[in-house]
């Protein structure tokens, strides 16, 4: 079976992981609906190396795991944490 | 009859949950043969199970619990080679939150780092399973000092972490004997031989494709894992131990012999 390393629990078989979507910039608070879509529902799906969100169901732990597409090959995972350390604003609230 | 406690003040102290740690370990000793499971208010999810196979009951925290199969002498012996254990009785607790540390820390408690497991002075086994998350399991005698007094210590107030509810959601067993990495490579991808998956290391794995934390936490020098699930499954993960341990010629114990082993 094919291996992943998970950040938190070490090398683990692939069916214990799911995937979650590539990792993007979260779009400005009172962009458009078009950026909004584009965010939501919409993949790049390039060929190539890409970031993306992969989950660890037995411990429910969220990572992120840079993957080349062509080989299908994973070149290295870290916690999300390395990346978002700060807590998103909502404040601005919703668009009139 | 059962000496000086009526199914009426059992479920008066299961729904007081205020008997003290001392008191219920006094209840604990032996097997009661009049005590049927269904003379208290708790049982674990397996008792029917565990019933066919032959269990006589004991009072474990106003639990009906498995402490022996007839013969602790042979169930003993066979925990050296090869058994499983039902603990759903024995106290669990789950503590989840981005400071979690600090307050446990503050509580007392020794921390070890994520996926490492820790004895504290009373027994009780703190598992990290993550920077933020605890679980907290009881030694094999009845009680937890340490669950109680955080369960009286944490407030809203303030709070860094929160509880999360494990003794009703999970449930725990107990898998002992040299060959339990032989059989357990049946039914799980990790290598939990002993010189791979060291004493108090964690595991939180697929097995037999359910979820699992498996803890190894020898008794004695007794090779064994305790494994945390969801107790609605129960049944189901019993069965699958009971099928892959046929070969080995694995068998059901209780209690009694368990805390045998460590002694």
């Amino acid at each position: 079976m094919k291996i992943m390393t998970c950040p938190l629990n070490g090398p683990r078989n692939i069916s214990e992981f799911a995937y979650g979507g590539e990792v993007k910039d979260l779009p400005a608070p009172g962009c458009d609906d078009a950026t909004w879509v584009d965010y939501v529902y919409l993949q790049e799906n390039l060929a190539g190396v890409v970031k993306e969100w992969w989950y660890h169901t037995p411990t429910a732990f969220w990572f992120i795991a840079e993957r080349d597409t062509r080989t299908d090959t994973i070149l290295k995972t870290y916690a999300a944490s390395d990346v978002f350390k700060e807590r998103v604003d909502f404040s601005a609230g919703p668009r009139e | 009859m059962r000496s000086g406690m009526g199914p009426g003040s059992a479920a008066l102290r299961a729904l007081s949950g205020m008997t003290s740690y001392f008191a219920l370990r006094m209840d604990t000793t032996m097997a009661d043969a009049a005590l049927k499971p269904t003379d208290l208010t708790r049982r674990s999810n397996l008792y029917r199970v565990t019933s066919q196979l032959g269990a006589r009951w004991g009072e474990v925290n106003g639990f009906a619990a498995p402490m022996n199969y007839g013969d602790t002498a042979a169930e003993t012996a066979a925990a050296r080679e090869l058994a499983i254990a039902d603990l759903a009785a024995l106290p669990r607790a789950g503590y989840k939150g981005w400071d979690m540390a600090t307050w446990a820390t503050g509580q007392g408690l020794d921390l070890p780092e994520p996926n490492r497991a820790r004895a504290q002075a009373d027994g009780t086994l703190a598992l990290r399973l993550s920077n933020g998350e605890l679980v907290l399991l009881s030694g094999d005698d009845a009680g937890s000092a340490t669950i109680d007094k955080l369960a009286g210590a944490w407030t809203m107030d303030g709070a860094v972490c929160f509880p999360v509810p494990r003794s009703d959601t999970n449930t725990r067993f107990a898998i002992t004997g040299a060959r339990v990495p032989e059989m357990m490579a049946k039914m799980c991808g990790i290598d939990l031989r002993p010189h791979r998956f060291e004493n108090h290391q964690i595991a939180q794995t697929s097995v037999a494709r359910m979820n699992a934390i498996l803890i190894r936490n020898d008794r004695g020098t007794t090779y064994a894992l305790d494994m945390v699930l969801d107790s609605a499954s129960a049944v189901y993960m019993w069965e699958c131990l009971s099928d892959a341990m046929t070969e080995f010629g694995g068998r059901p114990f209780g209690l009694e012999a368990l805390r045998a082993l460590s002694a």
